[in-house]
């Protein structure tokens, strides 16, 4: 197996645990793990507010982040999936910066509407622009990511060429 | 051609814009939103790094970028712990009522504008005497220590490829234009 194969996967494997813990605070203090369900909650709530009125709720708990974290996350998680569909563990096959501003944007402008209170958020803005931040993320982060961990290994190092990891400013040259 | 630049000084900035954005009260509200103050750190590690780069120097990687983002995290917790412990050891009390104040001035004027849902200030505040209660305590500084050095690495690891994305181009260098032959 290759490389890079192999760190995708070990990514993807650590993306999905991260999401299972946030749906799995809610559910393992439904089922009375109220003390792993509170270890889950206070880790989760040095990312997110988690406010209640804006999280959604299974079983009558909210799950471990508030809704536009959880878009962001499970969003990150599908694009992380459909990578390899599109062809873009290479960093040759990158999207441009471009795309991945545009799917930023619509996020900062919802949470900036928000804030100066000339436009209420909803939940339904929160899921869509937060989903398509996190859908682009992967798309432009995972292909560099994997790259520089090739580049860290010495192996890949000595035959850079063979691998096809080629340095970022060296192609734009 | 010359060595790369010391990788300490983009990171050691990079961690302290990290650690000042999330130790500061009201400041570190930046983190709720999928910890964007962490993310600028790491990413303006990377932006300092790329900036030490001279054309003589070998073109910077995005290895290098993925090391600045860890150790940007890395010294980021550690001074955000520092920081967060300072604050609530030397202001205390008078730091808390700080941000009761912001929180009750800035979430009424939300509340009233329809950008929070109602029952929300409520929460703000059952959290803001939970903090009350923990701030100070071995344990608590502990558990924030361990969580931070959990997630702060993670975060500006990931802002540092993003910087990278951004800054790591290296802009082609224009030959001098011949001198004209009259």
């Amino acid at each position: 197996m290759k490389s890079s194969v192999r760190l995708y996967i070990l990514v993807t494997v650590l993306v999905s645990l991260w999401c299972i813990g946030i749906l799995a605070a809610p559910i393992l203090k439904h089922v009375g793990w109220t003390q792993s369900a509170d270890i889950l909650y206070s880790f989760f709530a040095r990312v997110c507010h988690q406010d209640d009125a804006r999280s959604f709720h299974i079983e009558g708990d909210k799950i471990g982040v508030c809704i536009r974290c959880s878009a962001i996350y499970f969003g990150f998680f599908l694009g992380l999936i459909t990578l390899p569909l599109l062809r873009m563990l290479k960093r040759k096959n990158l999207l441009a910066m471009r795309f991945f501003l545009f799917a930023v944007l619509p996020m900062v402008i919802d949470v900036a509407l928000n804030i100066t209170g000339i436009h209420a958020s909803t939940p339904m803005t929160r899921v869509i622009t937060g989903a398509l931040f996190g859908m682009s993320m992967p798309w432009f982060v995972i292909p560099i990511f994997i790259e520089a961990c090739l580049q860290l290994n010495p192996r890949n190092k000595k035959h850079s060429s063979e691998s096809g990891v080629v340095p970022y400013a060296r192609k734009a040259q | 051609m010359l060595e790369k630049p010391s990788k300490l000084r983009a990171a050691l900035l990079g961690g302290l814009i990290v650690g000042t954005i999330s130790g500061l009260p009201g400041l570190n509200l930046l983190n709720c939103c999928c910890c964007a103050g962490i993310l600028f750190g790491g990413a303006m590690s990377v932006y300092l790094y790329r900036r030490e780069f001279t054309d003589e120097m070998p073109p910077m990687e995005s290895s290098d970028a993925l090391i600045l983002g860890i150790i940007a995290g890395i010294i980021g917790a550690l001074v955000t712990t520092i920081l967060s412990t300072m604050i609530s050891l030397i202001l205390g009390p008078v730091e808390i009522e700080m941000v009761r104040n912001f929180v009750e001035k800035f979430g009424e004027k939300l509340e009233n504008s329809g950008s929070l849902p109602p029952g929300t200030m409520d929460d703000l505040r059952e959290k803001l005497e939970v903090a009350m209660k923990e701030s100070g305590k071995i344990g608590g500084i502990l558990r924030s220590l361990v969580y931070a050095l959990i997630l702060y690495p993670i975060f500006s690891m990931l802002g540092g490829l993003i910087g990278y994305g951004i800054f790591g181009k290296k802009k082609p260098t224009i030959p001098p234009k011949p001198p004209i032959q009259q």
